[in-house]
């Protein structure tokens, strides 16, 4: 068994380390559930895990986010709790978004842009290609939601964008890639919703400091928070 | 960092206990299908416009120091058989791994 007081020791001036353990200590962080597809056939169980989190968490909008960042602390009587929903699919319209509204919850929904813009005929083979999973036994006709529902979703939760094509960045992506993913899945979604579009998350969960030339581009078009795999970084 | 670290080691039997834990819960989270299932994350916040760093709290206030010694001791069985050098995506296994223990109904039990 390694010796605990030697791997520390080897691994005291790791910088990943250090952001862990400060966050810890200090409590800033937040707590999150990652969804992706909301079959009908899991209703039973999504409303149990919805019942269970009601109970002990919070929801957060993103005003919340805001104050949570502005005043450095979370002032609910129960903890916050982000509800991730994640590549657009029609069941997270369907079935997803009635269930955290019955339980008071905010969704955060993380939406390929370019995927809900497809027609429903080329649908299922870009899911396909571009690491969107569903269950092709279930899958009759459209997979991905419409405008239309996403308008209706944006209403009550956060619309955010997931790049256009579900992409997972690459130190070297090139240029024209990531003005296509940041810039203009951003523009698309926020032509479609009529607001601003300020949060973002790539597939893969990258976080912003290990992707700088990215970072360019995710700044200089105004989003405000990145979403990645460990953190939420408040950009702007 | 070494400070704080040198007065928290676990003891030997202590460590034990929490390495077959830690194995308990890798195991729940690697056959979770994560498509279809809620998978719970603990985010760290990080807040790039403010230079000062003042800290941001969650409000669990002791709960924040049980939660830091877990993921050290996870830490350390996590790399027990691999290199020594932690990695971004060794943080991410951790964070997990305390989530799927700490606030999912593992943590909770029987709260029907």
């Amino acid at each position: 068994m390694i010796n605990n007081k030697e791997f520390f020791a080897h691994n005291s001036q790791n910088k990943d380390l250090d952001e862990l353990v400060d966050a810890l200590k200090q409590g800033s962080y937040i707590r999150a559930v990652n969804y992706h597809e909301t079959y009908e056939r899991d209703i039973g169980e999504l409303e149990k895990q919805l019942k269970f989190f009601s109970r002990y968490f919070s929801p957060v909008s993103k005003k919340d986010l805001d104050d949570f960042f502005y005043n450095r602390e979370w002032t609910r009587d129960k903890p916050g709790l982000i509800i991730s929903v994640f590549e657009g699919y029609k069941n997270n319209f369907k079935i997803m978004k009635p269930l955290l509204e019955k339980y008071g919850f905010t969704g955060w929904y993380f939406i390929p842009a370019g995927f809900i813009e497809l027609p429903v005929t080329e649908q299922k083979e870009f899911a396909s290609n571009h690491s969107i999973y569903y269950d092709t036994e279930q899958a009759e006709g459209r997979i991905a939601m419409n405008w239309d529902e996403v308008r209706k979703i944006d209403k009550k939760h956060v619309i955010c964008s997931h790049t256009m094509t579900h992409y997972c960045f690459e130190d070297d992506s090139p240029h024209e890639i990531l003005k296509k993913e940041i810039i203009e899945s951003k523009a698309l979604l926020e032509k479609k919703v009529g607001h601003e579009v300020d949060v973002f998350c790539w597939l893969g969960g990258k976080d912003f400091k290990r992707s700088p030339r990215a970072g360019q581009y995710i700044t200089e078009c105004g989003y405000r928070y990145l979403f990645s795999n460990n953190k939420i970084e408040k950009l702007r | 960092m070494d400070k704080f670290l040198n007065s928290y080691i676990l003891v030997e039997e202590e460590f034990e206990k929490a390495k077959n834990e830690y194995e308990e819960v890798i195991k729940i989270r690697q056959e979770r299908n994560e498509g279809e299932k809620g998978v719970p994350v603990y985010l760290i916040l990080d807040d790039l416009t403010d230079d000062s760093k003042e800290d941001i709290r969650s409000g669990d206030s002791m709960f924040n120091l049980f939660l830091t010694i877990s993921a050290l001791n996870y830490l350390c069985f996590h790399k027990e058989e691999a290199d020594l050098d932690i990695t971004p995506g060794d943080i991410s296994i951790i964070l997990g791994a305390l989530a799927e223990k700490y606030f999912t109904f593992l943590s909770y039990g029987n709260w029907q």
